[in-house]
């Protein structure tokens, strides 16, 4: 008789080459593995491997829990990383300049809807993944490509500055913690 | 679709996504409200110039170091995309069909100040019509001069320039670059240090050996109408201790046969004549001056000496096509 494991396993392809694995737990209790490799770039998990001195012997024993993160956000990160383990690295950027072509592959990853897309963002920016950071802004900086500011203020949510002005005067009339 | 609420994300991550827009998306995100503006401000580092054209049509072009494909223009009054700007798509044009006459440059200034708060950029490269800015070019100098009073060029095209104009720029402005395509009388004023001058006045007569040698500069491009006699006092006088400062220049002329004038500066020079099979290459200076960048091969050409300290200089034919002389300064 096959039991069913408390929470679903996320098996991704590419992590069966490398012996050094690393089980990721995601806010709603996805489990992931990942390859040593791919969990450095993110500089966050690669951190806490680092603090919590997890080993090639032990770390499947010692799932790391992301709180921030969910599954599917998740599921994307890992497939991400793993994808981009091997890359070369990338030449510090000229604080400024950010030329570079985003692969096919990558775009249709991040081919998701923009609620989504905020999302991956968000845990991109905590687990602090450099590479996938930029690929996020530049779909989402491309949105704006060729468009009026009357259209960007749409693509974007951005509020009129009247509009800003009274959400900003609301805040400041609502009463405080102790009011 | 939902929008993408991109100003709800932590600030980090809104200023990377703006840093990835190219410079035109930038200036519209920071015409949709002042949060953008601010987050635009937030987001352009020191990473932009402004060049401003005050001609018989305004043209104020921000430029990015992202290059050429950064670049926005920006004319008043429906400025025609003219022959020399053939390399700008037609898209990359904003115009502001708006009428001038009162001569105030009320709007240029507005969309000046603007693009110098939303940008962080300083105004690089002033360049004035000397017709178009006639009456109004102290009053908007001024207007510059609010914000900074050091530029990287400043340039004056066509026709006269009005003394009073000059000397006041003179006065009260840096500049490591003048370009002057025009008639300026009191361009023999004391203290003329300049890096880099370019005087272009190959038509006109109005340039006298005292304007020449009352100027000191170290990278020069001077398209004068002088004669072989003239040529010939400027070798001396660099020889006599003229423009110290000089390292590289360009002298170009109609008026005389540059074959006939090598053959008379080995009578009148001191000096040795290089066999036109060597070539020496003179170390660039600046990849930003095209004058430098296509003359700094020396084939052959006369080694002389600055009677003073020994210093050696070499005058030769540009191997370009236009008819001119390569002066170059070893040191």
């Amino acid at each position: 008789m096959s039991v069913e494991p408390e929470v679903p396993i996320v098996q991704v392809e590419e992590v069966r080459e490398n012996p050094v694995l690393y089980k990721i737990i995601s806010s709603d209790n996805h489990v992931f593995t990942i390859s040593e490799h791919a969990v450095k770039l993110s500089k966050t998990l690669w951190d806490l491997i680092t603090n919590l001195g997890l080993t090639a012997e032990n770390a499947l024993d010692n799932p790391i829990p992301v709180e921030n993160v969910n599954g599917k956000n998740m599921e994307t990160i890992v497939q991400f990383c793993e994808r981009h383990k091997y890359d070369e690295e990338e030449p510090e950027y000229t604080n400024y300049i950010r030329e570079f072509v985003l692969p096919e592959w990558d775009r249709q990853l991040l081919s998701i809807d923009n609620e989504e897309l905020f999302q991956l963002i968000l845990a991109t920016n905590y687990l602090d993944i450099q590479k996938l950071m930029d690929y996020c802004c530049r779909v989402i900086g491309d949105m704006a490509k060729d468009k009026t500011p009357e259209e960007l203020r749409i693509i974007y949510g951005i509020p009129t500055d009247a509009e800003d002005d009274a959400l900003e005067r609301s805040a400041s009339d609502s009463p405080g913690p102790s009011g | 679709m939902a929008p993408f609420f991109l100003l709800r994300l932590p600030l980090l991550p809104v200023l990377e996504v703006v840093k990835h827009m190219k410079t035109k998306e930038m200036y519209n995100f920071s015409r949709c409200s002042k949060k953008c503006q601010q987050t635009v401000r937030n987001a352009a580092g020191n990473h932009f110039e402004l060049r401003l054209y005050f001609w018989t049509e305004n043209e104020m072009i921000l430029k990015s170091k992202k290059g050429i494909e950064n670049t926005i223009h920006f004319s008043f009054e429906n400025f025609p995309v003219i022959a020399w700007s053939w390399t700008r798509s037609d898209n990359s044009v904003r115009r502001f069909p708006y009428k001038k006459y009162s001569g105030l440059y009320i709007k240029e200034k507005e969309l000046i100040k603007y693009l110098v708060e939303t940008f962080n950029c300083i105004i690089g490269e002033l360049r004035f019509h000397c017709d178009a800015t006639q009456n109004v070019f102290q009053p908007l100098l001024n207007f510059f001069l609010q914000s900074q009073f050091e530029f990287h060029l400043v340039a004056f095209d066509e026709g006269i320039v009005n003394d009073e104009d000059f000397k006041y720029l003179m006065d009260n402005c840096k500049m490591k670059e003048l370009d002057l395509l025009c008639s300026v009388a009191v361009l023999s004023i004391e203290d003329f240090k300049i890096d880099v001058f370019c005087l272009r006045t190959l038509y006109s007569d109005w340039v006298t050996q005292n304007h020449l040698l009352k100027m000191t500069f170290e990278l020069g491009y001077i398209q004068i109408n002088c004669n072989m006699k003239k040529w010939m006092e400027i070798v001396k006088a660099w020889m006599n201790g003229w423009n110290k400062r000089m390292k590289f220049a360009l002298f170009e002329t109609t008026r005389f046969d540059l074959d006939l004038a090598d053959q008379i500066i080995e009578n009148v020079i001191p000096g040795k004549r290089i066999d036109k099979e060597v070539i020496r290459q003179y170390p660039m200076i600046s990849s930003d001056l095209n004058f430098t960048r296509h003359s700094s091969v020396l084939r052959g050409g006369y080694d002389f000496q600055r009677k003073e300290d020994g210093v050696l200089a070499t005058i030769t034919q540009d191997s370009g096509p236009q008819k001119r002389y390569v002066f170059a300064v070893w040191q």
